[in-house]
Order: C-alpha cells, then sequence, then structure tokens
C-alpha cells in the first residue's frame, strides 16, 4: 500500500508522460507519406495534375475530419465552405484582377472561416439528424444563391478569367501542372503539421471529449457550443484554402464546387480512409480518387457504382476504414509477437 | 458544526418546485448545505431526488423557487457555469468517455478547472500540472493499474469509480453525488465506500444512496423526500425514530 502510494507521485506521473508521447509523439513513419508526395512528379511528370487534385481534395478532407472525425459532427454541407473559398479566390483575380496567387489564398481562407463562424454559430444549436439537415439546406441555398447570380459566378459556365501571377513572383505556371503541385503540397504540408500538432493540444481532446459524451463535457464545465464553434471556423478556413487551391490549380471553376456531389464525395473519402485519425483524410482521398480515375476509364458510365462498392465493402469489413484496418492488423501482428 | 451552520450555507434553495406535465416531481423544498456537510438525500423511487440534483447543477430549470451558491442566486447561470462556482455532480448512469482512457478521462475534467481546456498552442504533455493532478487522483482512487485502459474495457465497479474520479478532477467545494454504488453488488461496495469515506473533509457532499447501512454510517443530516416534498429531515437518529419515515418505508415494503 505505502510502495503504491508513493508509486502514485513518481512512476505514475512517467507513465502518464508515455502514454502521452505514444499517444501524440511523432513516428518514423509518418514522414513516408511525405516523401512518397515529394517523389510522385519526380517519377510521374505527367501525372501531375491529378496529384494535385488528390493534394487538394485531402487538404478537404482534412478540414472535415476536424469535425466529424473529432467533434463527432456529421455535415453533409461542407462544400459551402469548399465553394466559398474557391470563389473568393476565383473572384478577386477575374473581377478585380488581383493576381497574386498567396494573398488570393488567404483571402479565401479568411472568408470561409468567416461564413463558417456566422453560419456555425446557428447550426451547432443543433443536433444530429437535424443539423445534418440544416448543412444540406445551407449548402443548397448557397449554390442556388451563386446559381441565381451567374453574372458574377459565371453559374453552370464557369467563372472565366481567372489570372495568376508566378508564385512568389518566381515560378510560371507550367502547363504540366508541377508548380501548382508544389504549391498545393507546400499549403497541405503546412496545413497538416499544423492540424498534426493540435491533435495533441487539450483543444482537441475536448473535442473528442464533446464526441464521446456531451453531457459530461458540460457537467466538467466546457462550454459546448462555443468549443464547437472555433473548431467549425477552423475546420470551414481550411475547406476555403482547399477550395482556392482548386479554383488557382485549375483557373477556373463552376457551382459545381458547391455542389451537394462533392459534400458527399469528401465524407465518402474520410470514411473511406477513417475518422479522427488525420492520415485517414490523406489515404481516403488518394484511394478515392484513384478508384475513380481508374473506374472511369474502364467504364465511363457506371463508374461510381464501382466507388459505391469499394466503400461499402470498407466500411463493412473495416468500420474504422482503411487506416483503422491497418492499425487492427499491426496490432494483432504485435500481440502475436508478444 | 455550530460554527458552520452560523455562516452563510454554500448551497441552498427555497421554495424550489419543478413539474413534468400535470406532476409535480419536486414542491418546494427549502434545503441547505453547509461546508463540510455530509448530507444524504432518501426516499423511494420516483421521490424525485434525482431531478432535485438536476435542479441543483442546472440541468433542469426550476418552475418556482431558487437555488444559491454562496450568496449567488444562481438561477440562470447554465451547468457549466454553475461548476465554475465549485459545484461538481456525479450520475447515477454513468456518464464517461468510453473510448477514451481513465487518465484521459479525469485529465478532461483537470483541464477544466485548470484553465486550459480550450489551449491550442500546446500539446497535452506540456502541461505537466494536468498530468500531476490526474495521476493523483488516479492514485488516491486506487486505478493506477487501470490508469491508460480504454474505459468500456473496465469493470462496472472501476467504471463507477472513474465517475467519481471525473467529479474529483474539478476540484470541487460542493459535491452532489447521485447513487455512486448503483449497480454495484453488495459484496464490491468497498472501494467505492472507501473512497466517498475519505473525501476531504472540507467538501460539501449531497449523496443520494438506497443503501441505508451506509447512509447512517457516512451522513450527519438526513432528507427524506416522497412525492416531491420534504417528508423529514434531521440527524441519522431522528430520522430513524420518525414515525413519517417509518411508516413509508414500512408501508411501501419493497425497499430493501
Amino acid at each position: 500500500m505505502e510502495r503504491s502510494e508513493r508509486g502514485a507521485d513518481t512512476s505514475g506521473v512517467s507513465a502518464a508522460e508515455r502514454f502521452l508521447k505514444g499517444r501524440d509523439g511523432l513516428r518514423a513513419i509518418e514522414a513516408l507519406p511525405w516523401l512518397a508526395a515529394i517523389a510522385f512528379p519526380i517519377a510521374f511528370p505527367d501525372c501531375a495534375l491529378l496529384g494535385t487534385h488528390v493534394l487538394i481534395m485531402m487538404l478537404f478532407a482534412l478540414s472535415l475530419d476536424v469535425i466529424v472525425g473529432y467533434a463527432g459532427i456529421v455535415t453533409l454541407g461542407h462544400a459551402a465552405y469548399f465553394g466559398v473559398g474557391a470563389y473568393t479566390a476565383g473572384l478577386v483575380s477575374a473581377r478585380l484582377g488581383w493576381s497574386e496567387p498567396i494573398s488570393g489564398l488567404l483571402a479565401a481562407g479568411i472568408a470561409a472561416g468567416a461564413f463558417g463562424l456566422v453560419t456555425g454559430s446557428v447550426l451547432l444549436r443543433y443536433q444530429h439528424l437535424a443539423l445534418i439537415m440544416l448543412t444540406l439546406v445551407l449548402s443548397t441555398m448557397v449554390f442556388e444563391l451563386a446559381n441565381a447570380w451567374a453574372d458574377l459566378t459565371g453559374g453552370w459556365d464557369g467563372l472565366m478569367g481567372i489570372q495568376l501571377g508566378p508564385l512568389l513572383g518566381l515560378f510560371e505556371w507550367d502547363l504540366r501542372g508541377l508548380t501548382s503541385y508544389g504549391y498545393a503540397l507546400t499549403v497541405l504540408m503546412a496545413s497538416f503539421w499544423w492540424l498534426r500538432f493540435l491533435s495533441a493540444s487539450p483543444f482537441m481532446q475536448g473535442l473528442r471529449g464533446i464526441r464521446e459524451n456531451r453531457a459530461r463535457m458540460r457537467a466538467i464545465g466546457t462550454p459546448i457550443t462555443f468549443h464547437l464553434l472555433i473548431a467549425f471556423t477552423l475546420s470551414a478556413t481550411l475547406a476555403g484554402v482547399a477550395g482556392a487551391l482548386f479554383a488557382q490549380a485549375n483557373a477556373f471553376i463552376t457551382i459545381e464546387v458547391l455542389g451537394f456531389e462533392r459534400s458527399a464525395a469528401v465524407l465518402t473519402m474520410l470514411l473511406l480512409g477513417g475518422v479522427g485519425r488525420l492520415y485517414g483524410a490523406l489515404a481516403g482521398a488518394l484511394v478515392f480518387i484513384v478508384a475513380a480515375d481508374w473506374l472511369a476509364k474502364m467504364s465511363p458510365i457506371y463508374w461510381e457504382f464501382g466507388v459505391g462498392l469499394l466503400l461499402v465493402l470498407v466500411v463493412l469489413l473495416y468500420p474504422n476504414g482503411l487506416l483503422g484496418a491497418i492499425e487492427r492488423v499491426r496490432a494483432q501482428c504485435r500481440r502475436r509477437s508478444a | 458544526m455550530t460554527a458552520a451552520a452560523a455562516s452563510a450555507p454554500l448551497l441552498s434553495t427555497a421554495g424550489l418546485s419543478i413539474s413534468f406535465g400535470a406532476l409535480k416531481v419536486v414542491q418546494s423544498v427549502d434545503f441547505r448545505l453547509d461546508r463540510g456537510a455530509r448530507h444524504a438525500l432518501i426516499g423511494p423511487n420516483g421521490a424525485g431526488k434525482t431531478t432535485f440534483i438536476n435542479l441543483l447543477s442546472g440541468v433542469l430549470r426550476p418552475a418556482r423557487g431558487i437555488v444559491c451558491i454562496g450568496n449567488l442566486e444562481v438561477n440562470r447561470l447554465s451547468v457549466e457555469q454553475r461548476v465554475r462556482c465549485g459545484l461538481a455532480r456525479t450520475f447515477q448512469i454513468s456518464q464517461l468517455f468510453r473510448n477514451l482512457t481513465v487518465f484521459e478521462n479525469v485529465s478532461l475534467a483537470v483541464m477544466r478547472r485548470r484553465g486550459v481546456g480550450m489551449s491550442m498552442f500546446r500539446r497535452c504533455s506540456s502541461h505537466a500540472v494536468v498530468t500531476q493532478d490526474a495521476m493523483d487522483i488516479i492514485g488516491t482512487l486506487g486505478l493506477d493499474d487501470e490508469a491508460f485502459q480504454p474505459i468500456r474495457e473496465l469493470s462496472y465497479g472501476k467504471q463507477r469509480l472513474v465517475e467519481l474520479a471525473i467529479a474529483l478532477g474539478l476540484r470541487p467545494r460542493i459535491l452532489l453525488l447521485d447513487e455512486p454504488m448503483a449497480g454495484i453488488p453488495i459484496g464490491e461496495r468497498g472501494p467505492i465506500l472507501d473512497v466517498v469515506a475519505k473525501l476531504d473533509p472540507e467538501i460539501a457532499i449531497l449523496i443520494v444512496e438506497h443503501d441505508i447501512d451506509f447512509v447512517f454510517q457516512f451522513a450527519s443530516q438526513i432528507t427524506v423526500l416522497a412525492n416531491g416534498s420534504v417528508l423529514a429531515r434531521g440527524t441519522p437518529a431522528e430520522i430513524a425514530a420518525d414515525v413519517a419515515v417509518a411508516e413509508m418505508y414500512l408501508g411501501g415494503g419493497s425497499h430493501e
């Protein structure tokens, strides 16, 4: 008894430190996806356009992981924030003639974040099915607004005339898309590592608490709506940055960027990869887009059936997504070797 | 005892009432809890005990009457604002973060109390005081061996201890314990009985409990609630001698 009490002061705390290091600490394997992402355009320079699209959707899926994976809030309208970012970046260039890309990107992040703050302060008062429906309704309204305002947005015909100056005044936008790829990768890495650091913070731990048990989080003194609103704003900002990258990389957007299909696709990617672990967003976006690209080449009409089948199989067999499946296999190997 | 009773109560109610539809669940209850109090709330099922706890903690708002923490009327304060006034509670049905570990469960409460619950710029591991406080509580409750196991893998008895540990992580001045031993077989109540008996004597405790032997041994004051109103209140000896209480329990017949 005496020994265990003394132990609680010293070995208990060091055990807790070991636990936190195991939970939040960096692993060598985390360098792997980034090395692969850097090597990719060197190995396959002709696939840089597809690669850029993957990177952009990775960022979009990451933004969704903050609220779906960590906070446990399901939304079917996240394309609204992606689209606000895309149109902000597109319009400052096409309508205002501002061609410097990085400031356009920041403006898009701020606009989408502000939109997230305003809409979130209403949406987050609701929960469950009501919240899902409201996100759907909100994004549909934004979509229809952009459609009605076609003089400004270009509607289904698209926003013409997005022109960008060289990146940092140095790198011209090349036809193979290598500059775009490097640009998107840099923004993705900066956003990812910021989230990766944040995932170890009390703030993100609090989001997990809200996901696990709201009543108890309130009972320990958490202002739930405020906590969620900050997370929602952060998520909307990153979604807007992803949208801005999309507009800038393609130099063209239509109101499709605001559409329900994009909201559904990004949620599908996240579920495919596994929620609440950041790397799931990366894996899900990669597998989804590569599979969709491959299936579309095989069958231009029925490819969506293949994507749907893939999702059904993964969710049935591995409810925690592809990364959850990998974690399970690794845990089994460790148990067998132990 | 007399000195404590003379000062302002830590927690008090006056004329507290609430109805669910036509059912008057709590009816004009006057109640006070002093510093260091060991107060038990007993009564048959459906007497309004948990509703009373929900009124005190802010989950429910009263139709009439007031709740005060110290001299402050808190009727309009939310659950989380009352926590900041030093009021913590546990739940009759465990409310835990089931996929998080014991250490993470307690840490969430400690982070709130330390004011770093929203901290975005430092990792959990660099908040050393949080880790220290959480492990202290875990050690006190004898949960060291399970500290890094997720709640869902714990035995029910251990889960009830975590339920208490989270509340203690807030270092409350006032602690409301809603049937801390609910669902634990009689023979396995030892650990939690020990913990409750050894709580800091400064904390004012209101406990709802059905185990009459424990209540009579633990509490210095007992309030008996029946059909939402106070049937009797007093020391254990007074309650034991109370005719109305005896009639209710004997008349009810089903208790224990």
